[in-house]
């Protein structure tokens, strides 16, 4: 019985996990999505950033950043 | 993709609110990412990096597009502990670390910067203490101020720790300051005399200089593993 609880639970967080988001973390508050919705394939070296910003420097800075660093752009 | 930040001022979040940031993916070319502090940018900017997902072919995709994201911390105070005393960490490293603490949306970096095992930070006013306590490097000021503004820009804080008044052997490894502190019979690694001037002085100026370098409305005391019998063993405190 106690063996069944505990596939049962390990079951239910894995769907509940499944379901909120399997690359997100730490889990944003509110997160929504269509599972039937778009794939949309993109670069993410060629996106164009507008940044509306008091201090635009640092937005910028930390945007270059991220492209270098985690998805590696040249 | 527009990115709108209301208030750029705030790197270090000392609210939740500073934190929160909402990120939306309406269509295939309209995404917004908005906040209203810029420490709120770098948790959305964060997500948003999550949101891609890497192709066997090279390529990144994003699904499930409609996706709307409200977002502020569970959590004010997510922190990291580094221990330069007992492993000297460079500034490449501790700067790794941060990178990491961005990406992970951490952002306390509690740093342990000395203890019984070494004293690796110059005091301007006490140099002594780092010249004999020194194990493997020396942070200076720059260095200090360095990981300090390179923490900031990613939105983490950072805390210092002075372990006092036990864990303080490294303090007493120069001839200037050999008395202030105790061997505890071996069972501990230091601690301080309350009762010399020299202890005081010594203590005055690290915390001045901390307060100073830091800023922080904070500093870690330490505070643990104080064994009173230590202090027996020397009448004056007795």
């Amino acid at each position: 019985m106690k063996q069944i609880i505990i596939v049962a639970t390990l079951l239910l967080a894995s769907l509940a996990l499944q379901h909120d988001s399997d690359t997100l973390w730490p889990r944003p508050a509110n997160y929504s999505y269509d599972e039937a919705g778009k794939t949309v394939i993109v670069d993410p070296c060629n996106i164009i950033y507008v940044v509306n910003a008091a201090d635009k420097v640092y937005v910028s800075d930390m945007i270059t950043s991220y492209l270098f660093n985690v998805f590696k752009c040249k | 993709m527009t990115i709108t930040v209301t208030n750029g001022d705030q790197f270090i979040a000392t609210e939740k609110k500073h934190e929160a940031y909402s990120l939306t993916l309406k269509d295939e070319s309209h995404w917004t990412l908005k906040a209203d502090y810029y420490v709120g940018f770098l948790r959305g900017i964060e997500t948003f990096s999550q949101l891609f997902n890497y192709q066997e072919d090279g390529k990144h995709n994003i699904k499930g597009i409609p996706i709307t994201i409200t977002d502020s911390p569970q959590f004010l105070w997510r922190g990291l502990m580094i221990d330069t005393s007992r492993h000297f960490l460079n500034l490449d490293t501790i700067k790794h670390a941060i990178d990491g603490m961005l990406y992970t949306k951490l952002n306390i970096l509690h740093w342990h910067i000395v203890d019984e095992d070494s004293f690796p930070m110059y005091v301007p006013d006490a140099p002594e203490l780092s010249e004999g306590g020194n194990i493997g490097g020396v942070f200076s000021p720059t260095d200090l101020k360095a990981v300090i503004a390179y923490a900031r820009v990613r939105g983490v804080r950072v805390v210092p720790e002075i372990d006092t008044p036990a864990h303080t052997e490294s303090w007493g490894r120069n001839e200037k300051y050999k008395n202030i502190t105790l061997n505890c019979n071996g069972k501990y690694m230091g601690q301080f005399d309350p009762t010399l001037d020299l202890t005081w002085d010594a203590v005055s100026k690290v915390f001045n200089y901390v307060n100073k370098t830091f800023g922080d409305e904070y500093v870690h005391f330490g505070g643990d593993e104080v064994v009173y019998d230590c202090w027996d063993q020397r009448p004056s405190i007795k």
